[in-house]
């Protein structure tokens, strides 16, 4: 995993130049990252760019700073832990609700749903917790240098959101 | 940290693989005993795994790359934008002060805003000096006023007086206790404003009080009274009088600490003081 590797490697490049080809690099893994989190593909897009966006400013002011993937996973966390908790205020429901009988047509599609269903219901750090680690591929000492936390807070809320999920795919299933 | 958070922590670590063996040992003797840690690791390989099975059957291709370089340039244009702005808004500002300037148009705004020197010349030119104008009457319930000069600078005064007294001989104090011709300062045109004023405490009497306004006595002015003190009684008894006779000690400039005083008969008869004017 290319946790503490430095971006933008090549500091001679300009901003625009470096945010370019951190794009290519790690636009696909974080859109599914946060659609993941968000529920929502439209704001997944807003987050990711959002995200981008901003490391290109931080690069416009700061050329001689380094920009690793951890800190474009927590701005994108950041991002979608605020998103979740408007919507929570505002009281909506999750877009994937409205979806879920049209596009149920396979087994798999049927489990994509359960678990994105299973996963909503968890709350904001134990999400990110199992994201980070099970599903983006971190250790669970790199998703608490991500989430500002400890390892052992991590695998505390893995072991916890384990069991959430257990239940809510048994109930589902 | 209870026994279980710290068991939910090694549960952690087994499901993702990173406990060792001693750490799966010590998780495996708990959760034999504990129901509420045994299933914690059961069938959390099988949620593991269907996360893993959904991000690998992900097809979703998002491609934020356009977008993200849109509003990189979009930003850069609009700082291009608002720095040429700012710059020409400055330059155009500058010109424009620089017009105003070499047109003399700036010393014509600004004249108009200074008052015209009419208005006060007109005002100099109306106003007279009161100095020989009588002193405002006072109301008749109003108290009088007077000017209290502090007691210490009185005391300084009557000992510089004593001492001018010790230093020269009598003929000189005379000579300059002498009235100044009234005539001289008239022909300078100097009004003497000192003129009725007991300033070295010769009047005698006990009170240094100083009158400068005659007393009215049956509707003509008596001449006026420039040292009598307060406290002495009128020369004779008062004819009576229609008009209103103005209170006793009006417009009297009153000396204060003066009066504590030693009477200058009493302060005459030191011996020093005899000296002086012996010699």
């Amino acid at each position: 995993m290319d946790d503490v590797a430095v971006f933008g490697r090549d500091r001679t490049l300009d901003a625009a130049a470096r945010v370019e080809a951190l794009v290519s690099e790690h636009e696909v893994k974080l859109a599914r990252y946060v659609r993941r989190f968000v529920s929502d593909p439209d704001f997944a897009l807003d987050i990711v760019q959002d995200v981008f966006f901003a490391a290109y400013r931080m690069l416009r002011s700061d050329p001689a700073r380094p920009l690793t993937a951890s800190w474009l996973y927590k701005a994108a966390t950041n991002h979608a832990i605020t998103h979740l908790r408007k919507k929570k205020r505002r009281g909506e429901t999750l877009a994937l609700e409205d979806g879920a009988g049209a596009f149920r047509t396979d087994e798999a599609c049927a489990l994509q749903l359960d678990l994105q269903r299973a996963l909503a219901a968890l709350g904001g750090e134990q999400l990110a917790c199992v994201l980070l680690t099970t599903y983006a591929g971190y250790s669970s000492a790199e998703a608490a240098s991500i989430l500002g936390t400890s390892a052992d807070a991590v695998r505390q809320r893995v072991c916890r959101a384990m069991r959430s999920l257990r239940k809510t795919l048994g109930e589902t299933a | 940290m209870s026994p279980h958070d710290r068991f939910e922590v090694l549960a952690g670590a087994v499901i993702l693989g990173e406990a060792n063996d001693l750490e799966r040992a010590q998780f495996a003797a708990h959760a034999a005993s504990c129901s509420r840690c045994g299933p914690a690791g059961d069938d959390a390989d099988d949620v593991r795994a269907a996360v893993a099975r959904a991000r690998d059957a992900e097809t979703w291709r998002p491609a934020v790359g356009d977008s993200v370089a849109r509003r990189v340039r979009e930003s850069g244009n609009s700082r291009f934008r608002s720095t040429v702005g700012v710059l020409g808004a400055a330059v155009a500002l500058s010109l424009a002060l620089n017009a105003v300037f070499a047109s003399g148009l700036s010393s014509r705004l600004l004249g108009s805003f200074a008052p015209p020197p009419e208005t006060f010349g007109s005002g100099a030119s109306t106003m007279r000096i009161g100095l020989e104008s009588p002193a405002p009457r006072p109301a008749a319930n109003v108290p009088h006023a007077a000017v209290r000069v502090p007691s210490r600078l009185a005391q300084r005064g009557a000992g510089s007086r004593r001492a001018a007294a010790s230093r020269f001989p009598a003929a000189t104090l005379a000579a300059k206790r002498a009235p100044r011709p009234a005539a001289n300062d008239a022909a300078a045109g100097i009004p003497d404003v000192l003129a009725g004023l007991d300033l070295d405490g010769s009047g005698g009497g006990d009170s240094r009080d100083v009158a400068f306004r005659p007393r009215r006595i049956c509707g003509s002015a008596a001449p006026a009274e420039a040292s009598r003190s307060e406290t002495q009684p009128p020369p004779g008894p008062a004819e009576p009088c229609s008009a209103p006779t103005p209170a006793l000690g009006e417009g009297i400039v009153r000396a204060e600490g003066v009066g504590d005083r030693r009477p200058r008969s009493q302060e005459r008869d030191r011996p020093d003081e005899h000296d002086d004017d012996s010699r």
